[in-house]
């Protein structure tokens, strides 16, 4: 059994939330809750001093705090957020096991040794974790075994942060404490329909009686419960800081003075990140200008960065936000002084290895593309997939060469786009008026029906015949949204060389959308 | 002695009346007869792979698919394009679309183009000879849109890669020295006065090879099932009419 010091942070999600860039709306100090499957998994200090409470439907906690801001619950950045307060605790002590995001444990006895005692030792981790992250709070639980500590440091308050059980007295700590910290709501259940309420009282059922109806799972409990529990410490050493960033020796204006420049940073970064045996396969690259703008972006690759990657994507980036201010020409451009890397969600390298033979094929393949994207932009190399819409632009989605495919489960979608589709889809549809046998633009009136027999296609000075045309069927696009609400009527029309056309009304004007070609 | 060989000689080219000018004037058909036969020598190139195209439209290609290290010129339909794309990609072999920026990715999927072995680059802008010959060393097709033909020189190097990588082209323009060119002609079903809608699409895909060889051509039609074979149909009866006469 190893004694042992557990710090835990009440409310990390939502200290996490606050921190990520992600949730602008998410300030410090707006009341705040996460939200997963309909239900508040937390909420902020602020939003429960309004009556807000774990476990509430989320339409109940609008209801008592009209201000209260809603958030996706999400595991990984609460993980990522207490990485970041890791890396710094590391400065004091080297060794940590996390046990969830927020909760912590650390071995006792080094600890003890080195700051005199164990209090002096839990006083400076919640000062260390304060100081890294002055939005948490931090209490500590020391017991014999982490499981009495854990309990310990949850049953602390604000005002006595600290919760110490002497060496020994686990048992006759934790027999007064109730039955659901056990964490099993089945086992808790029906031990409080047996009408036990304490650990006390289910330890004193004896381990023969509860292995006899509970099995290994009641064994397991009991030890927990007697605080008897040898699971052992699994530390790990503190993560490696992912983020590095790069001041240039002098301000850079030019995209090839900053990638010339920042070249052999970026592979000391590669080198270091590499030593600690993880590869970058998502990176958030920050580049700072002289007048204090930043700009920033999250590139992903495939597979995983290489240095000459990782400078490729910091050039596009670069000639990305050169060319948006070029349009005022007649002002100095902003000159880079510094670049950050952030390698995101760091991935195992062992992992990537490339096997004795080599990647296989298709890192030639991706090597190629990888290259024609530094000939075109990242944007100019596109995978397609296709999916269900209305309009022939909505029938299938672009995404960039190396980005990962935002994947959506879709049913059938009601008035969506009949088959056979058109294998031509202009990428901006193109104005065209359609004429009828009287002479007059062709309308549509509010019952859905054409003013008149449409008899000609005119573009410009050329014009075709039309010979048969269906429709014309109306949708109304994301009604319930007015900034993208869209209302439109699709007709398809042949033409005299019997080449089918798809178009689009939308506000008294036509337009040709796509091709049956 | 020798001047009785030089002699011989004379008399032995002499005996050949067909090379003779004097003898026999060359018309323009002899011409154009011999440069055929040239460039049908020329077109055969033994061992070369064929890459597969669906079995509706094979029986354009002479080899009943597209032959590596060849060009071929389309015209724009691009049903065609997924057409000739559909079984290579589900075979794994690796397409290149360049410079064509409104494609239907939704109706290449229908036609059977396995769209995670696509890749597209919309707009190469004059990047595209640079791009074009990046992807060759990966790609198996690629289809080019409507760029202007290269140099003679740059094309007889980029037929050379072509060769070498094994990978066929498909240009939008027309090319000189192309195997053949593709043209479609359509007919959609389905719609009326107002009523229906587009069901069915017939084509007529027609491949004109070097001149001195015979066109191909299929008739296939898409519908909602994807690409078939069109079939003759039997006449349609009329059955209220046949009983009212009958």
């Amino acid at each position: 059994m190893a004694r042992s010091i557990v710090m835990w942070s009440p409310r990390w999600s939502v200290v996490a939330a606050y921190r990520d860039e992600a949730l602008p709306e998410a300030v410090p100090d707006v009341p705040l809750a996460l939200v997963h499957g309909g239900v508040l998994t937390d909420c902020s200090a602020s939003a429960a001093h309004a009556g807000v409470r774990q476990g509430m439907k989320v339409r109940e906690a609008h209801t008592l705090c009209p201000s209260l801001v809603m958030a996706a619950r999400d595991e990984h950045r609460e993980r990522r957020a207490f990485d970041r307060v890791l890396t710094d605790l590391a400065e004091y002590v080297p060794q940590h096991a996390v046990l969830a995001p927020g909760l912590v444990a650390f071995g006792a006895r080094g600890l003890e040794r080195f700051y005199g005692s164990e209090e002096a030792a839990g006083r400076m981790l919640r000062d260390a974790l304060v100081q890294s992250e002055p939005l948490a709070e931090a209490r500590i639980g020391i017991a014999d075994d982490v499981f009495t500590a854990v309990t310990a440091a949850k049953h602390t308050t604000e005002a006595y942060p600290f919760r110490r059980v002497e060496p020994k007295n686990s048992a006759l700590f934790l027999s007064e404490m109730p039955l659901d910290v056990l964490d099993d709501d089945a086992t808790v259940s029906l031990l409080l329909r047996l009408g036990l309420r304490t650990l006390g009282d289910f330890v004193n059922l004896g381990i023969d009686a509860i292995r006899e109806r509970l099995g290994v799972p009641g064994e397991r409990l009991f030890r927990l419960a007697g605080g008897t529990a040898e699971a052992p410490l699994l530390v790990r050493d503190a993560p490696e800081d992912t983020r590095e960033r790069m001041e240039l020796a002098e301000p850079c204006s030019l995209v090839e003075q900053v990638a010339f420049n920042i070249k052999a940073p970026l592979e000391r970064y590669d080198n270091r990140l590499r030593r600690a045996g993880v590869v970058i396969t998502r990176v958030r690259v920050v580049i700072g200008f002289d007048d204090g703008a930043q700009q920033e972006k999250v590139w992903t690759h495939p597979r995983f960065f290489t240095p000459s990657d990782l400078l490729d994507r910091v050039r596009w980036q670069l000639e990305q936000s050169f060319r948006n201010t070029e349009v005022s020409s007649d002002v100095v451009p902003p000159s880079v002084t510094w670049v950050e890397c952030d390698a995101l969600e760091p991935e195992d390298a062992l992992s990537h290895e490339p096997g004795l033979w080599g990647a296989g094929p298709d890192s030639r393949v991706h090597h190629v593309f990888s290259r024609v994207q530094g000939l075109v932009g990242a944007q100019g190399v596109l995978t397609g997939s296709s999916r269900q819409g209305r309009l022939a632009g909505d029938t299938h989605v672009l995404t960039t060469w190396g980005d990962h495919e935002q994947q959506s489960a879709q049913g059938p979608l009601p008035g969506s786009l009949p088959s056979p589709l058109p294998a031509t889809i202009f990428s901006t549809p193109r104005e065209i008026s359609l004429v009828g046998d009287d002479g007059h633009a062709v309308g549509v009136s509010s019952r859905a029906e054409l003013s008149s027999s449409p008899a000609w296609l005119v573009s410009g000075s050329s014009r075709l015949k039309v010979t048969s045309w269906a429709g014309p069927w109306p949708v109304w696009e994301k009604w319930w949204d007015p900034t993208r609400s869209r209302f439109v009527h699709r007709l398809q029309v042949v033409d005299e060389h019997g080449m089918g056309w798809l178009m689009s009304l939308c506000d008294q004007a036509w337009s040709l959308e796509a091709r049956y070609d | 002695m020798d001047v009785d060989r030089i002699e011989q000689m004379f008399e032995y080219s002499s005996m050949s009346p067909a090379l003779t000018l004097e003898s026999h004037e060359p018309t323009r058909a002899d011409v154009q007869a011999l440069r055929q036969r040239i460039q049908v020598m020329e077109s055969t190139r033994v061992g070369s792979r064929v890459i597969p195209v669906h079995s509706a439209v094979s029986s354009i290609f002479p080899r009943g698919g597209l032959n590596t290290g060849s060009v071929y010129s389309v015209d724009s339909s691009t049903s065609l394009l997924w057409v000739l794309l559909a079984e290579a990609t589900q075979q794994g072999t690796w397409c290149a679309v360049v410079g064509m920026p409104d494609l239907g990715v939704a109706a290449a999927e229908e036609l059977g183009v396995n769209v995670d072995r696509l890749v597209l680059v919309p707009s190469p802008g004059s990047q595209w000879m640079a791009v074009l010959g990046a992807l060759i060393d990966v790609v198996g097709v690629c289809a080019l849109g409507a760029f202007p033909a290269p140099s003679e020189r740059a094309l007889s190097t980029l037929s050379g890669r072509l060769r070498e990588r094994e990978s066929t082209l498909l240009v939008r323009s027309s090319w000189p020295r192309v195997d053949a060119a593709l043209a479609v002609e359509h007919q959609w079903d389905g719609v009326e006065q107002g009523r229906g809608i587009l069901r069915e699409h017939h084509l007529r895909i027609t491949a004109t090879p070097r001149p001195g060889q015979t066109a191909l051509s299929c008739d296939v039609v898409i519908d909602h099932g994807g690409l078939r074979t069109a079939t003759r149909m039997a006449p349609v009866i009329d059955l209220a009419h046949h009983r009212k006469a009958g």
